[in-house]
């Protein structure tokens, strides 16, 4: 009966899964048509700014960096869901993971490619980028900054390619059919050679334990140099020295609410209600309830030692953040980044999905304004005896900002059409770690929460 | 009778006047006032080498007798051709019960050094110059050094050393990880090929990385800065 | 069944492809080496200088002379002003005049962060700029704890003269389009014996020019021993704390010369006129 009911439920994942590989609606087509548009326009923008200079964009002497930087910054910590959940939860030996590993490695790949792009649009001479390479300088946190988002772009490829061997493999052999030649020699020459044998699953079993285990530190650095192009600066409220942790711990935050809209949105496109179920939503909201607290800590130490002593350039950066001209942007970070989502997480009336989902969506948009208010609120302060800066967006860097945002979800649309979405042999091998014995369980003796994944009872399954 | 007591009053007041006039235009036409004038020495090594101090003296002596004078401030100037041509003030100085004025000075730049010394005895007076050289040898000193940052020896090699050796462990295992990949297609069937090439892009790509480190333009700061 | 390569003749090619990619990066970097920054200080064989710079605050009026000065020199970009006069406030109320040029830091964060080493320090221990190689990422700007330097957002728009000009870092015209510039402290000028533009400029004779090795500094109508007028006077660097080590010393003062410790307004001055408009 189980074998049977196993089966069936393979029998279904596969199908939700690779049937987006050859079957596209004109609706997703529209979509994507969309998207390309919006990236059109901001290529366009960005002409405009390579013809003219960066004077078309906001930026003075005052404001020196604007919306590219922090939307770097933003990007590069979207990319940690990646890391949390396809490394972290497999070292801790989560099996709930599985169904959203890929979604969060590719989010870690995606993020950081459209991340590491957005300082070269903000270069005043990109045309000289390859200098870089001939003078770099190791005494200079951009060049850090080089060398660990070249690092973890590539530790993030091998972290999605490895896992998707196996799936490779799958449509390799039982899709024959379905792919044009091209396609499937594509597949083929991806899939390695994958033949099941137990060599090669402790060869791919040793290549994904030590990933997981290297990938964290990476990650780790990574986001610290992105801090410390900031600390190693003599600026207050820059000019801190737990700029690293506070930026890890925030990437982090906004990592687990990404793949969490992330979640939602495919699966609420492709189907995937039974495999994406109730139980990641709530295991992945009281991670994000963590890392909240967490970077409440962070920000309230932040500010209370800034504040509690008062120095001059300080005082002038908090005035500004806390009464002054940037309150507006802090307070709605506080209370629509921080207390908001806080407050949808704990209250659990209302349905687990919607209430965590909005969650998560106060979070992202409250960390990219927090960011904001991180580079420009510092950039605002006088250095000298003299007058503010200030600084206003132009179209140029909104339309370059939303097309690197479409071009992250147009990544995103396109990668369901070539790989699988979910890591479909890994939820078959977690369920088949999950088999019962003969001996039939009842399902109430069964713990629930952060627990073995319970499958079979239909009322799991939204 | 008469005429007799007037002449005598006339000579009494004679006498008096006589008496008393002359003493006035003696001392009117007492022997004339002598100004001081004094004359300015200076006394210097006539060779020295740069870097080293050189002492100044100058002695004042006024003119009369020679005498040496003391508690007279004796300013001293150097001649300098720094941009534009002009006296430099070095400092002051007070001659002693010797008449001497004492100033030490350290020159710095090889060449020759002229020194000029000059006292004004009072607002009345004009400034006394006197003019002296010194041969100055040796090469350049200055002022001080710059320092900046910690130093302790071959800090940059450990630096660089530490960093690259870090990022050859990192990617030494990717490498490791991409050759299990290879061991998965060798143990396989059937098709082959993708291991090598993302191994060998992955090491191409490392050996840039760690290029861009070592490449001679970089041109770190060593800590010495002029 | 074909087998995939054997693990020698896979060490053996990935032997090759590394030591080909060392070669060939390698090669690109010793040519690159070949690639001249532009003209270097020919070495005269007189002693070098290191030059620093002293402004007498009591004597400063704000006439903005310096900057009108300055700017007309080296055709600088408007709005910029790289030497710029602040006015502080003083405890009673009143505002006093503080020209800041760049102050060419002996521990300059600037040239520590730069990726490229695009802003160097010259034999002469002046902080110049490489607009050849600089990349624009501004890095340098955020650092640089004065503000005193200034990006090109846009191509200036420059009179004959200035767009003409035979450009080196000494003397940064025509200013590039993307790069990062500032107050060079008139190296070109220094370096044919003549004093910086804001020097000469300045009819009340606020700032001096001065050479550590020579010990002396001048102000175009005077010179005097550095060592001892900086003690005399006592002269301090503006936010020492900081370690930064400028090279441009402060004598406190709220133009005492001119009268009245505070100053009630600038005399004589016009507003700035930069290059671009009007000439």
């Amino acid at each position: 009966m189980n074998t049977d009911s196993n089966e069936n439920y393979n029998k279904r994942l596969e199908s939700s899964v690779f049937d987006p590989l050859n079957h596209t609606s004109k609706g997703y087509y529209g979509f994507l048509l969309v998207l390309l548009a919006i990236i059109a326009w901001g290529g366009f923008a960005y002409i405009t700014q390579l013809r003219y200079g960066l004077i078309v964009t906001g930026l003075n002497e005052v404001t020196l960096w604007g919306v590219y930087i922090v939307n770097f910054i933003f990007f590069i910590g979207i990319s940690y869901a990646g890391t949390l959940v396809s490394a972290v939860l497999r070292l801790t030996g989560a099996g709930w993971r599985t169904p959203i590993t890929r979604m969060a490695e590719v989010i870690a790949v995606v993020g950081v490619m459209i991340g590491g792009l957005m300082p070269v649009i903000d270069l005043g001479r990109p045309d000289r980028i390859s200098n870089l390479l001939v003078f770099g300088r190791l005494e200079s946190p951009l060049v850090w900054d080089i060398i660990a988002i070249t690092t973890y772009l590539i530790a993030c490829l091998i972290y999605l390619y490895l896992p998707l061997i196996p799936d490779l493999a799958i449509m390799r052999d039982n899709l024959e059919g379905r792919f044009s030649p091209g396609r499937r020699k594509f597949y083929t020459f991806l899939a390695a050679g994958w033949e099941n044998t137990p060599e090669q699953k402790r060869s791919l079993e040793k290549g994904m334990r030590i990933m997981s285990i290297i990938i964290i530190p990476i990650a780790i650095f990574v986001h610290t140099v992105v801090a410390y192009i900031f600390a190693m600066t003599l600026r207050p409220g820059w000019n801190s020295t737990i700029y690293g942790p506070y930026f890890v711990f925030g990437a982090v935050f906004s990592g687990i609410a990404a793949i969490l809209i992330v979640m939602a949105i495919f699966r609420k496109i492709f189907h995937l209600e039974e495999f994406i179920t109730e139980r990641h939503f709530r295991n992945l909201s009281y991670l994000l309830m963590t890392l909240l607290f967490f970077y409440a800590y962070f920000t309230f130490s932040e500010y209370l030692t800034i504040g509690y002593k008062v120095e001059v350039a300080e005082k002038e950066l908090l005035t500004q953040l806390m009464i002054g001209k940037s309150a507006g942007w802090f307070w709605s970070f506080i209370i629509g980044g921080l207390l908001v989502p806080a407050f949808l997480i704990v209250f659990r009336k209302l349905r687990v999905i919607p209430r965590v989902v909005a969650a998560s969506v106060f979070v992202i948009v409250g960390m990219w304004i927090k960011r904001f208010v991180i580079v420009l609120g510092t950039l605002q302060v006088p250095l000298m005896p003299f007058e503010f800066g200030v600084y206003k967006p132009t179209w140029v860097e909104i339309s370059v900002s939303l097309a690197a945002l479409a071009g992250f979800t147009l990544l995103f649309a396109l990668f369901p059409k070539i790989f699988p979405i979910i890591s479909v042999w890994e939820v078959s091998e977690e369920e088949h770690h999950e088999q019962p014995t003969p001996v039939d369980i009842p399902a109430k003796n069964i713990p629930r929460i952060f627990g073995r994944f319970k499958r079979g009872v239909k009322k799991n399954v939204l | 009778m008469f005429y007799r007591r007037s002449a005598l009053l006339l000579l009494v007041l004679i006498l008096v006047f006589l008496l008393i006039f002359p003493g006035v235009i003696i001392a009117e036409n007492a022997s004339p006032q002598y100004t001081p004038s004094y004359t300015l020495v200076i006394k210097a090594p006539e060779q020295i080498e740069a870097g080293q101090t050189l002492t100044l003296v100058a002695e004042v002596r006024e003119n009369l007798y020679g005498d040496l004078v003391a508690n007279a401030r004796v300013i001293f100037f150097v001649e300098s051709d720094f941009f534009i041509t002009d006296l430099v003030e070095i400092g002051d100085a007070i001659t002693d019960e010797h008449g001497l004025a004492k100033l030490d000075f350290i020159p710095n730049q090889p060449g020759v050094l002229q020194i000029v010394a000059s006292y004004k005895a009072g607002s009345n007076f004009e400034p006394v110059e006197a003019e002296g050289m010194v041969n100055i040898t040796g090469s350049s000193k200055s002022l001080y050094q710059t320092e900046i940052g910690i130093k302790y020896p071959n800090s940059f090699l450990i630096w660089l050393i530490s960093i690259v050796a870090i990022l050859f462990a990192i990617w030494s295992t990717f490498l490791f990880v991409l050759y299990q990949v290879r061991n998965i297609s060798f143990r396989g069937t059937g098709a082959k090929g993708a291991s090598f090439v993302l191994m060998v892009g992955v090491a191409v790509l490392f050996t840039v990385v760690v290029l861009v480190l070592v490449t001679p333009e970089a041109q770190y700061n060593f800590g010495y800065l002029p | 069944m074909k087998k995939d390569l054997s693990r020698r003749d896979f060490l053996k090619m990935s032997g090759g492809v590394v030591g080909a990619a060392i070669i060939t990066s390698s090669l690109f970097t010793a040519l690159n080496r070949f690639k001249t920054r532009g003209p270097t200080y020919q070495s005269t064989g007189k002693s070098l200088s290191r030059w620093c710079m002293i402004i007498d605050l009591r004597k400063c009026q704000g006439l903005l002379r310096c900057t009108q000065a300055c700017i007309n020199l080296h055709f600088v970009p408007k709005p910029q002003k790289w030497i710029e006069v602040y006015k502080p406030e003083t405890a009673k109320g009143g505002r006093y005049f503080m020209p800041t040029p760049c102050f060419h830091c002996e521990n300059a964060p600037c040239v520590k962060v730069c990726p490229v080493k695009a802003t160097y320090h010259n034999e002469e221990g002046l902080v110049l700029v490489d607009h050849d190689r600089c990349i624009g990422c501004r890095q340098c700007m955020a650092a640089c704890p004065y503000q005193r330097r200034f990006f090109n957002w846009g191509t200036p728009k420059l009179p004959p003269e200035g767009v003409f000009a035979k450009y080196s870092p000494d003397f940064p015209v025509p200013a590039k389009k993307g790069t990062v510039i500032k107050c060079i402290m008139c190296s070109h000028l220094l370096k044919e014996g003549k004093l910086p533009g804001c020097v000469r400029g300045c009819p009340n004779g606020v700032i001096y020019l001065g050479d550590y090795n020579k010990d002396m500094a001048s102000n175009s109508q005077e010179v005097v021993q550095l060592s001892k007028f900086l003690n005399d006077n006592h002269a301090y660097r503006y936010k020492e704390e900081m370690g930064t080590q400028p090279r441009v010393w402060y004598l406190p003062g709220h133009g005492e010369s001119f009268g009245g410790i505070y100053a009630q307004g600038p005399k004589g001055l016009k507003s700035l006129v930069w290059p671009e408009s009007g000439v």
